[in-house]
């Protein structure tokens, strides 16, 4: 499995979309031979009240658009695998 | 095409002379014997039960649950070894002191895939390795397919990154060689064709990083001497399951569902991704006491003055991880949440669903309800009791979440007189959409939830049907001076000898030496082609059929004997000549294609003038073999071949099962006929429209030719369906068929099961059946065999 992180959200459009990913605005995340966790943004820590559920302290957003890839990577996706040490996210 | 006829006759039902659609409850209602008849629920496998054949091709890239048999919550076996069977391929396996010689030798499935295992020429045992990272402290069992080579003893090594543990198996005597390593278990398996399945297990490795080994342990030490091994699997579990494929992502098992309450076998589950946002749902870390200790990262279960909440244990029921808490309420005790484990970073403006396993275990079952926060607002929901059966809860909610927090949480109303009760809580699940879907279990270390994969299910390809060409004009018109160009002197007597075929129309042609008859047709570099024409001898001796005008490819034959006497050229395998009755022979070139302008040419070689041969069927197709021959006229013409689809007329019959339908928002797809795009489909879906309702849906050339309504889509849905040019006709569940009488048939290459012609928009739920016609049964044959 990649790790990817694409710097904004249109970056990784495009992307998808040269890699024939994505056609007709469509995302085929699913297929035979890869597939695709769009992530997006990630949020960590957040505090919030224990009773209300009101924010008390909002999280905080991190760099870049995220996806989890699994597949042969396309052409220059090398530069967007990152190895996180700690995943927010894997498949089951 | 198999099965086209209709099988109708006026003899009753089980009669001596009745038809074979007797045999069959569904059969008998249509009068007719269906090309396909997938019986998921019944034989929970993917073959047909027609053929005993696998069509079929799914994949999943993750685990899933399902309900097994038993009515035990069950993970579906996972492969997570890349390229399974691609022990050549240098990215996902590497190959200390050893080669690989890709498709060696017939795997156990009869396929030409068993990859050679050699040592090469250092002083070591030869292997190939991969890694994969794991679940921490998760069971590690990886397996192979072996058979001896040269070489008769292999391995299987299991590193956790502190200790590595091997096991060596026997490939002659069939046993487990020696003793594994202390803490691996082993076993072997025959599995015909002097193939072994190796098993090899590592029931608490420690840490996340599993180096795996495939081994040839006898050091050979020439490059040639090996072993054969084939489909490599790692699971996370501690019994090797059945063997799934993989290729370049992990793969894993399709699902047959089962009711939890009823076991009522459900079929084939096809499910979309979803995402379990609730951060450990297993209950890991969670200690008995009072209050206790509550599940690991992100888990509250509220103690306060007027709730009192002990943690009495946590185990496992019917497969479902659990926590048992006792709650003892103050009498006056204002309505509150009891437990939640928060699901942050939640998007905006989006459905959600949550879902608990809740039990009553002792007490009297308090009003509960499900309470949603988003950090700004909160929505109690409709209050409900528990019962004594652990019982999954779901609830959607559909108003928009406004923040970063999506807190599922329990609740309670108020109790004026006070409460004792203890209750059991398993497996929350929040996820993003707007129904419930099969249980993804999830542990402490991710703040970002598990993601299950989609299942995609679906007869492509070669499973589906081929379409061949003829590419050669008047292919038996030899005297058609538009199509065929002759040289100098050179003439052809049309339709002079019986043709292979048992027709008059084999053409003679005469000519002198060096002269041809020749058709160029226009080609594409790189493309294999196979170039075939039927040739019966005359006066000449020698004659010399030729391709690709860019190589000057051709063979040289003797029409009298079939003899190919002589070769000249790149060809993708060896020229042939296939002898037939009466003298005739089919001559055969395969070659990839080095210019674009092709031709179909033979020409006299003999010495002597006014020669003859006779010449019927030319053909030139995009294909690796000649295919069985295909006459045209002025046009190349293609034929369709499938073993079970009419591209012309057909019925789908599908029985289809959802949990709860999804809302009105929510596209959801039984089946698709398509050439994978949505332009040419021929879809029945559940319609994302307040009606909710069943529609046949079909497009040819990316025009809207058919839209059928056919009535509320619900739990349970017997569908049938049927198209032919202007008359298509859909029925539910024994309604009256909805028909249209305009349009064409769109072309068709897939069927998807479960998903829309894109492969979007899964269904969410189960497929028991999914059974083709070839035919267009009436209407009120579709009404007859959608009736509950």
């Amino acid at each position: 499995m990649n790790f990817l992180r694409f710097p904004d959200a249109d970056t990784w459009l495009v992307a998808a979309t040269e890699a024939g990913f994505i056609v007709d605005d469509t995302l085929a995340a699913y297929t035979h031979t890869h597939a695709i966790d769009v992530i997006g943004t990630i949020s960590i820590g957040g505090e919030y009240d224990s009773e209300t559920g009101d924010v008390i302290a909002p999280p905080v957003v991190l760099d870049g658009w995220h996806v989890n890839y699994q597949g042969d990577l396309p052409d220059d996706w090398e530069q967007y695998v990152v190895s996180p040490e700690q995943p927010v996210r894997v498949w089951a | 095409m198999r099965g086209s006829a209709a099988f109708r006759t006026g003899v009753a039902p089980g009669g001596a002379l009745a038809g074979p659609w007797v045999k069959n409850e569904l059969y008998r209602k249509a009068r007719a014997v269906p090309s396909l008849d997938l019986r998921f629920a019944d034989n929970k496998l993917l073959t047909d039960a027609i053929t005993g054949a696998n069509l079929v091709t799914f994949t999943r890239a993750s685990s899933g649950t399902f309900v097994g048999s038993d009515g035990l919550l069950r993970s579906a076996v996972t492969n997570l070894v890349l390229r399974s069977e691609e022990f050549d391929n240098n990215t996902s396996w590497t190959k200390p002191n050893s080669t690989i010689t890709a498709n060696a030798i017939t795997a156990p499935n009869g396929t030409l895939t068993a990859d050679k295992l050699i040592t090469n020429n250092a002083a070591s045992s030869g292997r190939a390795s991969v890694s994969v990272t794991a679940v921490t402290e998760s069971p590690a069992t990886l397996s192979c397919f072996a058979k001896q080579g040269e070489t008769s003893v292999f391995g299987l090594f299991i590193s956790d990154g502190v200790t590595g543990r091997a096991a060596d198996f026997d490939l002659i005597t069939g046993t487990v060689s020696g003793t594994p390593t202390a803490g691996m278990t082993a076993s072997i398996e025959p599995v015909g064709d002097g193939w072994y399945r190796c098993v090899a297990t590592v029931a608490s490795p420690t840490g996340t990083t599993r180096s795996l080994r495939l081994v040839q342990t006898v050091v050979a030490n020439d490059g040639i001497k090996g072993l054969y091994i084939w489909g490599a699997q790692f699971e996370e579990t501690s019994t090797v399951g059945e063997y799934i494929p993989t290729t370049s992502a992990i793969n894993s098992a399709p699902r047959f569902d089962h009711n939890p309450t009823t076991g009522e076998s459900l079929g084939l589950l096809v499910e979309d991704t979803r995402t379990n946002l609730v951060r450990n749902n297993t209950m890991v870390g969670a200690v008995a006491g009072s209050p206790g200790t509550p599940p690991t990262n992100g888990w509250v279960i509220v103690n306060s003055a007027t709730y009192t909440s002990s943690i009495l244990g946590t185990g496992i029921e019917n497969g479902i991880n659990y926590i048992d808490i006792q709650y003892v309420v103050a009498p006056g005790a204002a309505a509150s949440v009891l437990f939640y484990c928060d699901t942050p970073a939640a998007s905006a403006s989006t459905a959600y669903t949550g879902s608990y396993y809740l039990k009553l275990v002792s007490g009297t079952s308090p009003q509960v309800r499900f309470v949603w926060q988003d950090g700004i607002s909160t929505y109690n929901r409709t209050f409900f009791n528990l019962t004594a059966t652990l019982t999954r809860y779901t609830d959607t909610l559909t108003t928009a979440i406004s923040a970063n927090l999506a807190r599922f949480a329990v609740g309670i109303d108020a109790a004026p007189s006070g409460a004792t009760f203890v209750i059991r809580v398993g497996l929350p699940q929040t996820e993003q959409g707007a129904s419930a879907t099969s249980v993804i279990f999830t542990d402490s270390t991710l703040s970002g939830g598990k993601n299950r994969a989609a299942d995609v299910a679906n007869i492509t390809g070669t499973n589906f049907g081929t379409t061949r060409t003829n590419l050669v004009l008047r292919s038996e018109e030899f005297d058609n001076t538009g199509a065929w160009t002759r040289g100098v002197g050179l003439s052809v007597t049309p339709n002079t000898t019986i043709s292979p075929i048992g027709t008059l129309t084999a053409d003679t042609i005469t000519g002198d030496p060096a002269i041809d008859i020749n058709q160029t047709i226009a080609g594409t570099i790189g493309i294999t082609y196979t170039n075939s024409v039927y040739v019966k001898a005359g006066t000449a001796t020698s004659l010399m059929f030729r391709d690709d005008t860019g190589a000057g490819r051709h063979i040289v034959f003797n029409p009298s004997t079939g003899v190919i006497t002589s070769q000249s050229g790149t060809f993708v395998s060896t020229p042939t000549s296939q002898p037939l009755a009466n003298g005739w022979y089919r001559y055969l070139m395969t070659y990839v294609a080095d210019s674009t302008s092709l031709r179909s040419l033979i020409r006299f070689q003999s010495a002597g003038s006014a020669q003859t041969f006779i010449a019927w069927g030319a053909q030139l197709e995009t294909s690796s073999t000649a295919t069985a021959y295909i006459p045209t006229t002025t046009a190349a013409v293609s034929v369709f071949e499938s073993s079970f689809y009419n591209q012309t007329e057909g019925t789908v019959f599908a029985d289809a099962k959802v949990t709860t339908v999804a809302p009105a928002t929510s596209l959801t797809s039984v089946f698709a006929l398509s050439d994978g795009t949505t332009n040419n489909r021929i879809t029945v879906y559940k319609r994302a429209n307040a009606d909710i309702s069943t529609r046949l849906d079909v497009s040819t050339s990316g025009s809207s030719v058919a839209f059928i309504n056919a009535g509320t889509f619900s739990v349970s849905n017997l569908i049938a369906t049927s198209y032919r040019v202007d008359d298509f006709a859909i029925s539910l569940n024994g309604l009256t068929p909805g028909t249209d009488t305009l349009g064409a048939v769109p072309t068709i290459s897939r069927l998807n099961i479960g998903s829309y012609a894109d492969s979007t928009f899964p269904l969410n739920g189960t497929i028991r059946r999914l059974v083709y016609f070839p035919q267009r049964l009436p209407n009120n044959t579709l009404q007859a065999i959608s009736q509950p």
